[in-house]
């Protein structure tokens, strides 16, 4: 007897597979919140309030969300070309040490209205830049970018550890690692009084830009074609390599955005913290939002709700803080497995 | 007055006290405390220790304190989580980590009313004081006590590069030296004590490869400095004895921990509630030792000789008193240099910005 897979004639919408496989991965939290001891329906409700239930909980699930929503579309504009970039993470912490480069360093002396646009293009650089190696190996020698970005993340987040323990270590900082916080013409702008800053409006704008680049554009319909079948694309006679280190420079740079948005926005300097694990986040936002850059926003503020409302969660009932890891580690499981399943079936066969 | 009379008003009184009582208890406002944590309450060292904190607070206090915490407050979500503590009415939030406190000081600007207390960090507001515990102290016992044991080419898997962790190296090599002398052994002054760093509080897996490393280059004694208690367990595994940190390495398996130095958070949040209660809370960087029961030492190994247990209880006794004279000169740094002249004692402010290690350790600071 053996199991094999085969293709399936018809599929569902992707959108309806993607709300389907939402439903088992709150069956699972279900079962979870009743094993310890807490009534399910209490518990999402405590989450939901926590997460939407006023416009200050919800400002904080936007504040949330804005670094996922750049990672997520990170992630999915390399996706659509069929690079994997696991590398958000680095990417973003590369954006945050040329963000706090510049503020430390830059700021003072520039004239103020050019401050923070110098952040943000600081921000996109340095991702762009920790991309920019794996993409050359990618394309020059097709060194696998799965294996490269990740261990890439590794090198990023020394070299940041090395910066705020080291040179760039604040000198009235009693010797606590991180860097003095930056000069206030270097903070992001917040708006409605809430911690939501600038980065929202570049995530939204980034997420508008990409989707209408993709669907209307010469260099989206290339972008498309390869990630379809880049046979077609080599026959077509595409500079198949130049637009692969051009996605994944795009990509470093959306991930540095998020860095930047970090740095400036939240932290106000550089310091432990900053690599939290949002860059492995955006895999599941990207995928969550079926690769579409206009859904990414949507898959973040829905991510962001459940890490908050599960933080909530977690402060109302003292259930363990790793709950909301959980659920999202069984949602992009759900994800994964509901795209298969719509697209091919398993059979058992009969071995001869 | 003939005595039924008294007997009567002595009554009456009695009555209108007990009327009065539950009364004057109902009036005496319950303080909401509220606690944002590093990590999970269960990770058997830094979160655990301030975790047992409130337990204790929750047990003086009773029904006087209404207590909420939240884990995992890294810095990205320390604002969210304080702020959102100081807007549900919370009397008294406790930031227990070092990211907490910037995020602190910005919600204390808003919520003037609202006491604010953060741990091991030096920024205070009119609203937010600072406190911390001086764990060197119980450091430089446990180094005392290997000292006195023979132990003279002590390991230790150090954390993160800054003041505090190097000034508990220090701590524990100079009651190491004492221990030595004072029993007698001989020992290479320039080497007593080798140090590796992890560059972070916890990290269970290079703990135990450091930990590993150091044994099979035989070091005699494992010294644990992380939140985790992975590098005693490593020792125990491989025989070799350990010191733990933080919290009570022998409670979580390491069978081999000769004693380990512990936080002892619940004295302070039980004084500042009290102070909170009775209006003189005042904002204050706060740093106690063994004279204010904020740190302890957990039972001994059975493996501890009674006069060295003596002997350490006596110099316990003297830090119990507040008689403090662990960092008092002459004291060298690793190049022979006098950093602390002869008779002169470490200012605080020299212990909690303290950046160079004393001549009898072996490693440098990384940067």
């Amino acid at each position: 007897m053996a199991i094999t897979i085969e293709e399936k004639t018809s599929a569902l919408h992707p959108l309806a597979t993607t709300a389907l496989a939402v439903v088992p991965v709150f069956l699972v939290g279900a079962v979870l919140f009743a094993l310890l001891g807490t009534d399910p329906l209490e518990a999402y409700r405590v989450m939901v309030v926590g997460a939407f239930g006023s416009w200050f909980d919800f400002s904080e699930v936007l504040v949330k969300a804005i670094p996922l929503m750049l990672t997520g579309l990170s992630v999915a504009v390399a996706a659509r070309m069929l690079l994997w970039n696991i590398g958000a993470e680095g990417q973003l912490v590369f954006g945050g040490i040329f963000a706090a480069g510049t503020a430390l360093f830059w700021a003072p002396h520039m004239p103020p209205a050019l401050v923070i646009p110098a952040l943000v293009a600081a921000g996109f650089a340095g991702g762009a830049l920790w991309a920019l190696v794996p993409a050359v190996l990618k394309a020059r020698w097709n060194v696998n970018e799965i294996i490269t970005t990740l261990m890439f993340n590794y090198v990023a987040i020394i070299f940041m550890e090395h910066l705020y323990f080291g040179p760039w270590r604040d000198p009235m900082g009693m010797g606590f690692p991180g860097t003095a916080m930056f000069k206030q013409v270097a903070w992001l702008p917040r708006f409605f009084q809430t911690r939501i800053h600038l980065g929202l409006f570049i995530a939204l704008a980034a997420a508008a830009l990409l989707y209408f680049a993709l669907k209307y554009t010469p260099w989206g319909y290339r972008v498309r074609v390869i990630g379809l079948s880049d046979r077609a694309a080599r026959y077509a006679g595409f500079a198949f390599g130049r637009q692969q280190v051009m996605v994944m420079l795009l990509s470093g740079g959306l991930a540095g955005l998020a860095g930047m948005g970090e740095v400036c926005g939240i932290h106000m300097r550089l310091q432990q913290g900053l690599a939290v694990g949002y860059g492995y986040d955006g895999i599941i936002i990207a995928f969550l939002a079926r690769l579409n850059p206009a859904a990414v926003p949507v898959a973040a503020v829905l991510l962001a709700g459940l890490i908050v409302g599960g933080e909530q969660l977690q402060t109302a009932t003292h259930l363990p803080a790793s709950i909301s890891l959980v659920l999202e580690g069984a949602l992009l499981l759900a994800i994964l497995g509901a795209s298969f399943f719509n697209r091919y079936r398993l059979r058992r066969t009969r071995s001869r | 007055m003939n005595s039924r009379r008294t007997v009567v008003l002595v009554a009456l009184m009695l009555a209108v006290s007990l009327i009065l009582a539950p009364a004057g208890n109902a009036a005496a406002k319950k303080i909401k405390v509220a606690f944002a944590l590093l990590w999970t309450i269960d990770d058997m060292g830094w979160t655990t220790a301030a975790y047992n904190g409130i337990e204790y607070l929750k047990e003086q206090m009773g029904d006087q304190v209404e207590v909420s915490y939240t884990e995992k407050v890294l810095a990205a979500d320390a604002e969210r989580v304080i702020r959102d503590y100081a807007r549900k009415g919370y009397d008294i939030i406790f930031g227990t980590t070092f990211e907490h406190m910037d995020p602190m000081l910005m919600v204390a600007k808003d919520f003037p009313k609202t006491v604010f207390e953060h741990c091991s960090g030096y920024k205070t507001a009119p609203n937010m004081g600072n406190y911390f515990a001086r764990m060197y102290q119980g450091e430089f016992l446990s180094g005392y006590l290997a000292g006195l044991m023979g132990f003279k080419n002590v390991g230790t898997v150090a954390t993160n590069p800054i003041p505090e962790p190097i000034r508990g190296i220090n701590a524990f090599t100079i009651g190491l030296i004492k221990g030595l002398k004072e029993a007698g052994h001989k020992f290479d002054p320039n080497n007593v004590n080798t140090v590796v760093w992890l560059k972070a509080w916890r990290d269970p897996i290079n703990e135990t490869t450091l930990a590993e490393t150091l044994i099979s280059r035989k070091h005699d004694l494992i010294r644990q400095m992380a939140d985790t208690p992975d590098s005693s367990l490593a020792a125990c595994a491989k025989g070799v004895p350990a010191i733990g940190y933080g919290a009570d390495a022998a409670k979580y398996g390491a069978k081999c921990v000769l004693v380990s130095p512990i936080w002892n958070w619940g004295p302070y949040f039980v004084e500042v509630v009290k102070q909170v209660q009775a209006g003189t809370w005042k904002p204050t960087p706060y740093w106690g030792g063994f004279d204010k029961n904020n740190i302890a030492l957990t039972d001994f190994n059975a493996s501890v000789p009674e006069a060295v247990r003596q002997k350490v209880l006596a110099q316990k006794k003297l830090l119990v008193e507040g008689t403090d004279n662990i960092f008092v000169g002459p004291i060298y740094d690793q190049k022979g240099k006098l950093m602390i002249p002869e008779g002169k004692k470490a200012t605080d402010k020299e212990l909690l910005t303290m950046r160079w290690l004393i001549k009898g350790v072996s490693g440098k600071i990384p940067d």
